[in-house]
């Protein structure tokens, strides 16, 4: 119900003498009623930000403002929104039934009004059977829920989660994702949450920020991402089993590519040859790194690149192959089981040149393809 | 036998003796004794111990004054603690912060707590004295009491000048315990209360005090303990008096025990005393589910 605009937020933190640069002139824009994924590796500023929107975080530079409005100065009772915490941060002396009501009970909602909306949303999230115990003798798993329905209880314009499912086992995450999802959008409640989980992003956000080190890497749909990396660390970070990167050597016209082997490799001889129809940019010096996605390489007996298998691996809907092309490994996935590929074996795999990315060998940046046409 | 063999572990008795020895006559000698001496009374013209049974005993709970210095005693304590309390956490609150200077402050809260209670006594005996005390001269600025109006010489009011010197040298003792509970607490379910629109007083009642319980009950305890066996801003301030104003428990012992040498009597009333204070203690304990 509300839309987020981030406009070059910083955050230096000091301790001590030292700095530590947690979020670094982060800009990203969330429409109404959108749900908006913040996923990166630990300690990559996600919970700073998501605190600087909420206001327990001071900004060293940049504005936030909800629906046009600029919040940063605001204290956190005036901005509207709702917080899951990274820690839960229940209130010990309150039992489960009293945290997750304590808001409604401050806006001096009637009492049977606040029951009603406290087994509402215990029911959506499974925690009924312990609401009149105290947080200090509930699970992780159901205090991370007391936690996540005492946000959810609010229906706040927006609400902020902190790895809101991290305690959670496989199925019940799974069970809980589309709960929660289902409920935002009946409510059609704007949400940022934070996540280590790439699949936990995916099933539950509309776009996804993806940081790393206090920057902003990219912010667009799955699709986006997968198919349109910004630049070689989100390639190498979205995807399961993530993409195949490599170092190349782009021929004048774009007709061939020598593949060189793997990225941080430079100084290996050629390992291959990929005719990609004039499909590579016009580089200068002709270097560039190149990438394609395990499920898009094509393994095919006649293919003019070759190489062995080193493992096979069969995972009940699709296999995972590794192919070693002469010191650059790269793997395959194939829907269908590919039989009897056994250890040793001599292979060729095939890069359709349609599948191909190009980024940048000095700062890892994606490059347009030359024609023009990206592989959606 | 070697020395070694003496102190080895399957001796305890050896490593316990010399605690043993001091207990036994520094404690438990003068407890039993105390309990011995309420059974008799010293006889000044045979200058000698007479068995009176429960005489002692009987006399006390018949004994007006004794009552009464119980009261004073009872009312004492319960002001001072909650003057105390309330005044400590306030107090605690308001410098509970990281910002320059707190630190000085916090520092010179403690001063108080250096200077010897009887020490406290007479600066407050001074500062009391209607004609030239500084704290009188306050009073009557703000018209609490009458131009002149003696504080601790005034039946109505000399108790109230006592417990103020207890307050004032004991407040920071009860500021320091809650600063170190208040440290104590997480600082998350207060970010929370914040967002789900808590105002101070619903953090304070619902979270703050229900999360400090634990260490505020031991503040209670220790400083409740204390405060029931006040004896010397009494002593040095009034005396007791005027009449019998402010004799506390305590003093009304130490007078039994030192101007009326009745040392049977003072031990009976030093023994209810430690009765009333275990079985208060304990009770306590128990409604605030202090564990040890
Ligand atoms: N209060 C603080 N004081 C100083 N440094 C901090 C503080 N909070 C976070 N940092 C630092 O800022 C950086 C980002 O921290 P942040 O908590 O935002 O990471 P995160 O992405 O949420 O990580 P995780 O996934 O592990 O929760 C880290 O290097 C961290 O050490
Ligand atoms: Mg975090």
């Amino acid at each position: 119900m509300a839309a987020l605009e981030l406009r070059a937020v910083s955050k230096t933190y000091r301790v001590g003498d030292r700095e530590i640069l947690a979020v670094d002139d982060l800009s990203l824009s969330a429409g109404d009623g959108e749900i908006i994924g913040l996923l990166g590796s630990s300690g990559c500023g996600k919970t700073t930000t998501l605190r600087a929107i909420a206001g327990f975080v001071q900004l060293t530079a940049g504005r936030i403002a909800i629906d046009g409005n600029d919040i940063h100065n605001l204290p956190p009772a005036r901005r509207g929104v709702a917080m899951a915490f990274e820690g839960y941060a229940l209130y010990p002396p309150l039992r489960i039934r009293e945290n997750i009501g304590f808001s409604l009970l401050r806006e001096r909602r009637p009492g049977g009004e606040i029951r009603r909306a406290v087994r509402e949303i215990a029911a959506l999230l499974d925690i009924e059977d312990i609401l009149d115990h105290y947080p200090a003798f509930a699970s992780a798993g159901q205090q991370q829920r007391t936690s996540l329905a005492r946000a959810l209880i609010r229906r706040a314009p927006l609400t902020l989660l902190d790895e809101p499912m991290s305690q959670l086992d496989p199925q019940l995450r799974a069970q809980v994702r589309t709960r929660v999802k289902e409920y935002l959008a009946a409510h059609r409640l704007s949400a940022v949450f934070v996540t280590h989980d790439q699949n936990e992003a995916i099933s539950l956000a509309d776009r996804i920020a993806v940081m790393e080190q206090g920057r902003l890497q990219q912010f667009g749909t799955v699709g986006e991402l997968k198919n349109r990396p910004n630049n070689l660390f989100v390639a190498g970070f979205i995807g399961e089993p993530p993409m195949n990167l490599m170092a190349a050597e782009v021929e004048a016209g774009g007709a061939r590519v020598k593949l060189l082997g793997e990225t941080d490799n430079r100084a290996a001889a050629a390992v291959g040859e990929l005719r990609l129809n004039g499909a590579a940019p016009a580089l200068d010096a002709g270097r560039a790194h190149i990438g394609i996605r395990p499920h898009q390489v094509v393994l095919a007996d006649d293919a003019p690149l070759r190489g062995r298998v080193i493992s096979n691996q069969w995972l009940g809907d699709q296999s995972h192959v590794l192919v070693d092309l002469g010191g650059l490994r790269i793997v395959v996935v194939s829907a269908g089981r590919v039989r009897d590929l056994r250890k040793g074996e001599n292979i060729g795999v095939n890069f359709p040149p349609d599948a191909v990315i190009f980024f940048s060998a000095k700062d890892g940046t994606a490059l347009p393809r030359a024609g023009g046409h990206g592989g959606e | 036998m070697k020395l070694v063999s003496v102190f080895s572990p399957e001796r305890p008795w050896v490593w316990l003796a010399p605690l043993v020895a001091v207990l036994a006559v520094f404690t438990l000698f003068p407890f039993f004794y105390n309990i011995y001496l309420s059974f008799h009374e010293f006889n000044s013209f045979r200058r000698t111990l007479v068995f009176v049974g429960f005489d002692n005993w009987k006399g006390m709970f018949e004994d007006a004054k004794m009552w009464r210095a119980f009261s004073v005693t009872l009312i004492y304590m319960t002001v001072c603690l909650s003057v105390q309390f309330v005044l400590g956490l306030g107090l605690a609150l308001l410098i509970n912060a990281d910002g320059r200077g707190y630190h000085l402050i916090r520092s010179l809260l403690l001063l108080p707590l250096v200077v010897p209670p009887a020490v406290v006594g007479m600066m407050f005996l001074l500062m009391e004295d209607s004609q030239f005390g500084v704290l009188s001269w306050m009073l009557q600025s703000l018209n609490l009491i009458a131009a002149g109006a003696p504080l601790l010489t005034s039946s109505k009011t000399a108790l109230v000048g006592v417990m103020l010197a207890d307050i004032w040298q004991w407040t920071p003792f009860m500021v320091l315990i809650m600063l170190a509970g208040l440290h104590a607490l997480p600082k998350e379910p207060f970010e929370a209360a914040l967002v789900d629109g808590a105002r101070f007083r619903h953090m304070l009642f619902h979270l703050m005090l229900p999360m400090l319980r634990p260490i505020i009950a031991v503040a209670l305890l220790i400083r409740g303990i204390d405060l029931f066996r006040v004896f010397d801003y009494v002593f040095v301030m009034t005396s007791g008096g005027p009449g019998i104003a402010t004799q506390t428990l305590s003093f009304y012992t130490w007078k039994q025990s030192f101007s009326f040498v009745k040392w049977g009597y003072a031990a009976t009333l030093s023994l209810f005393s430690l009765v009333f204070l275990i079985v208060v203690a304990h009770a306590f304990i128990r409604a605030a589910k202090v564990r040890w």
